[in-house]
C-alpha cells in the first residue's frame, strides 16, 4: 500500500561523501526518492500554494545541510522525515504568529470545524481537501503523527521521528483513527 | 460514503505527484545569497567610511589652518582606513569552491557563519581604540584653537560619538545573536538523531 521509499534503505554519507559529485548524488537520490512524500507533507502543513513551495524549498535546504550529519544513526527515511517535520513545525509556529486561528489537539478538534457534508457522496479530491483542513487545524505534534500515519509509517518509526514514547504514539494513533472515523464516517480499524 | 482509515491512507499516498524537482543549483544559489548579503553589507561599511572621510575633508580650509585639528583629523582618517582594512580582512565574503559537495558545502557555510559572528562580536573593541587618539585630539583642538570655546559644538560632537558607539554595540549584539541562532539551528539539525 505504501508508496513511500523502503525504510530498510540505509545510506551512509560517510561512505558517499567526498569532494563533490558523490555526495551531491546522494542528495539528489534522496530528493528524487522522497519528492512525493515531502510534497504531500508541505501541502498538509501549508494551505497557501506559494507558501507551500517556500516550505518545500526550506525542507530541501535543511535536508541538504543535514545530510553530512546523518552517519547511519537511523534509516534514511526516518532521517528525512525528522528533518522535514522539524522544518515544517517551525513553519507552522511562524505562521501561527501571523495568523489568529487557534490550533487544537486531537482531543479538542471538533468535527463541525471541518466543512463536512455528511451523507453526501464525496469524491477522493474532496475527501482529501477535508482531510487537509482537518490536519491544518491540529497542533504540530499531532499533525506530524497523523501525516506519518497516513504515509504508512509504523508506530516504531513514528515514535523515532517524532521523539515520542511508543505508548504515546499508540494512543495518538488510536485517537486519530477515532477522529477519522467520526469525520469521514468510516469504521475505526485497530 | 464511509471512508475507512486504510482508504484514507491510500488516497493520501496517491495524491500530489506533481512534485517539483529540486536540485543542487537551487541550493547553491541559496547559499550564494548569504555571500551576496555579506558583500552588500560590507560595501555599505566601506562606502560609509569613505563618505565620512570625504565629509570631514570637505572642511579642508578650516582644518589646514589649525595644526591640532589637522593632526586630529589625520589620525582619525588613518584610523578609519585601518579599521576598513581590518574589517575586510576579518569579515569579507569568501566565495565557495565551485565543486563543493554536500559535506564541504555544509562545513563551508558554518565556517562562514562563525567567521561573521566572530568579526561582528566585540567589534567596537577593535575600532574604538584606533579612533580614540584622533577624536581626543579634535576635542583638544576645539578647546585650544577656537575662541570662544564652542560648547554647543563640543556637546553635540560628544553626544554624536556616544550615540554612535551605543548604536554600533547594540546593532552588533543583534547581529551576533542572528548568526548564533543560524549556527545553533545547523548544529541542532545535525544532532537530532
Amino acid at each position: 500500500m505504501s508508496t513511500t521509499p523502503d525504510s530498510s534503505v540505509i545510506l551512509s554519507l560517510d561512505a558517499h561523501a567526498g569532494p563533490g559529485a558523490e555526495s551531491d548524488a546522494l542528495f539528489e537520490s534522496v530528493a528524487r526518492d522522497f519528492a512525493a512524500p515531502l510534497t504531500r507533507l508541505a501541502r498538509a502543513h501549508e494551505a497557501d500554494g506559494a507558501l507551500q513551495q517556500d516550505l518545500l524549498q526550506e525542507i530541501y535546504l535543511a535536508l541538504w545541510r543535514s545530510l553530512p550529519a546523518f552517519k547511519n544513526r537511523c534509516s534514511m527515511r526516518t532521517w528525512v522525515y525528522r528533518v522535514a517535520h522539524n522544518v515544517a513545525a517551525t513553519h507552522v509556529l511562524r505562521a501561527k504568529r501571523r495568523k489568529t486561528n487557534q490550533l487544537v489537539t486531537l482531543d479538542d478538534v471538533e468535527i463541525a470545524d471541518v466543512s463536512t457534508e455528511a451523507g453526501e457522496a464525496i469524491d477522493e479530491a474532496r475527501t482529501l481537501a477535508r482531510l487537509m483542513q482537518l490536519i491544518q487545524r491540529l497542533k504540530p505534534i499531532d499533525r506530524e503523527v497523523i501525516i506519518l500515519h497516513l504515509e504508512g509509517l509504523s508506530r516504531d518509526e513514528i515514535a523515532e521521528i517524532a521523539g515520542l514514547a511508543l505508548s504515546n504514539v499508540a494512543i495518538k494513533i488510536h485517537r486519530i483513527k477515532q477522529l477519522l472515523a467520526r469525520s469521514f464516517g468510516g469504521r475505526e480499524n485497530s | 460514503m464511509n471512508v475507512s482509515s486504510e482508504n484514507l491512507q491510500q488516497a493520501w499516498q496517491r495524491q500530489a505527484l506533481d512534485a517539483p524537482r529540486i536540485n543542487l543549483t537551487y541550493l547553491r544559489h541559496h547559499t550564494e545569497r548569504f555571500q551576496r548579503r555579506i558583500r552588500i553589507r560590507n560595501a555599505f561599511e566601506y562606502l560609509g567610511g569613505i563618505a565620512a572621510i570625504l565629509l570631514v575633508l570637505s572642511r579642508w580650509s578650516y582644518i589646514q589652518s589649525r595644526p591640532l585639528t589637522f593632526i586630529g583629523v589625520a589620525l582619525w582618517v588613518l584610523a578609519t582606513i585601518y579599521i576598513m582594512v581590518q574589517w575586510h580582512r576579518r569579515a569579507s565574503a569568501q566565495p565557495p569552491a565551485e565543486q563543493l559537495g554536500t559535506l564541504d558545502a555544509l562545513q563551508f557555510y558554518r565556517q562562514q557563519l562563525v567567521r561573521q559572528r566572530d568579526a561582528v562580536r566585540d567589534h567596537w573593541r577593535r575600532w574604538l581604540p584606533p579612533m580614540a587618539p584622533g577624536l581626543v585630539m579634535v576635542f583638544i583642538a576645539l578647546f585650544v584653537e577656537v575662541q570662544p570655546i564652542p560648547w554647543t559644538k563640543i556637546l553635540a560632537f560628544a553626544t554624536w560619538i556616544v550615540f554612535g558607539v551605543t548604536m554600533a554595540v547594540v546593532n552588533n549584539a543583534r547581529r551576533v545573536r542572528a548568526f548564533q541562532q543560524e549556527i545553533d539551528a545547523l548544529d541542532s539539525m545535525g544532532n537530532k538523531t
